[in-house]
């Protein structure tokens, strides 16, 4: 019941982050040129790749189909990673930064707190992991076929 | 309790979940490679039905237009490479000074030194995709004063259209850097990045 929540959970802040973002490619572009971690191409691509990607993934942990649900599971697994590792590059080098998470951006443009999106950030990896890993009663129904 | 039934119960409470064989990891993978397949094509569509989101639907400045790499040679105009400092320094076209919104502060005096007022600046970056030409060209058109008639123009297609046109037989582009770049390993479609 704990991971059917979770994996609820997951699935409704991924398709919410991902329609915030989707209508505004611009505003993703400019928060992902903010870690400087990519050039201007590369971010293009993210700017339009990340919100679709995180909406597919949040759209598979809904699916009735338990790889599916693996799979998307694993690939927020992946993002998770990848958005902690660039906040942390991003934090040791002193960046200040929206990271625009959510396509929210303070109109004061006051910077976010990296230990805030770390803490948030760990705690979707773990879910995620959570997720992936020990799947849920209902998934591993090799049991009820014997 | 049969005790069948006994080890059905038990197989229950400690069966590992973890545990899913070869064939559901490998459907797992397919699964993976679906739903990332879905989001490339998502992506694509979005950006082909909305190649002007980028640039927020404003309208260049008048003083601003953009010029076909062939026509770009006759302006003996001082080109601005708005690309990345690696980038530059890999190769870019022979002339160019690097100006970027990033170093802006320390490069743009190396363009004041390069700039003589009346002589007409060529931005150029990746490609079709890129934005950076566009951003840079608007910010020196507001740091260089009012006073001097100045043209600047965005160069259609960026750095791979360049070298697309000053491909030498052999294949390698004239750009100027550290090494020649190959053009077929650079250049891509930049009209509307590949969407019509």
């Amino acid at each position: 019941m704990i991971l059917k929540l979770a994996r609820y959970f997951l699935a409704a802040v991924f398709i919410a982050a991902a329609l915030l973002k989707i209508p505004h490619p611009e505003q993703m572009k400019t928060a992902i040129q903010g870690f400087r971690v990519v050039n201007e191409s590369w971010a293009v691509f993210g700017a339009y790749f990340f919100p679709w990607m995180e909406f597919w993934a949040g759209a598979g942990l809904l699916a009735p189909i338990i790889p599916v649900k693996r799979a998307a599971a694993f690939i927020i697994l992946g993002l998770m990673t990848l958005f902690i590792a660039v906040l942390i590059s991003a934090w040791a080098r002193g960046i200040t930064l929206n990271c625009g998470c959510f396509g929210f951006y303070p109109s004061n443009g006051a910077p976010d707190d990296f230990r805030l999106l770390l803490v948030r950030d760990l705690g979707l990896w773990i879910l995620a992991a959570a997720v992936f890993w020990r799947g849920e009663p209902a998934d591993t129904d090799w049991h009820s076929k014997r | 309790m049969s005790n069948s039934k006994k080890g059905i119960l038990l197989r229950n409470v400690n069966s590992p979940k973890t545990d899913f064989g070869l064939s559901s990891a490998w459907s797992v993978v397919l699964s993976a490679s679906a739903l990332i397949a879905l989001a490339m094509v998502c992506a694509r569509a979005d950006y082909c039905l909305r190649p002007a989101a980028l640039a927020s639907g404003k309208p260049l400045p008048a003083e601003i237009v953009q010029v076909d790499a062939a026509d770009a040679g006759a302006l003996q105009a001082l080109w601005v490479d708005a690309r990345s400092a690696q980038a530059y320094k890999k190769s870019h076209v022979p002339g160019a000074v690097n100006l970027t919104l990033r170093d802006w502060d320390f490069q743009f005096a190396a363009f004041a030194r390069a700039w003589r007022p009346g002589k007409a600046i060529v931005v150029y970056c990746d490609g079709g995709e890129c934005l950076a030409s566009r951003e840079v060209a608007e910010k020196l058109l507001s740091a260089l004063p009012r006073s001097q008639k100045i043209k600047i123009y965005i160069l259609k297609g960026g750095y791979p259209e360049w070298q697309n046109k000053h491909k030498k037989p052999d294949g390698q582009a004239d750009g100027v850097g550290g090494q020649k770049v190959g053009v077929d390993q650079q250049s891509h479609d930049t009209s509307q990045g590949g969407c019509v």
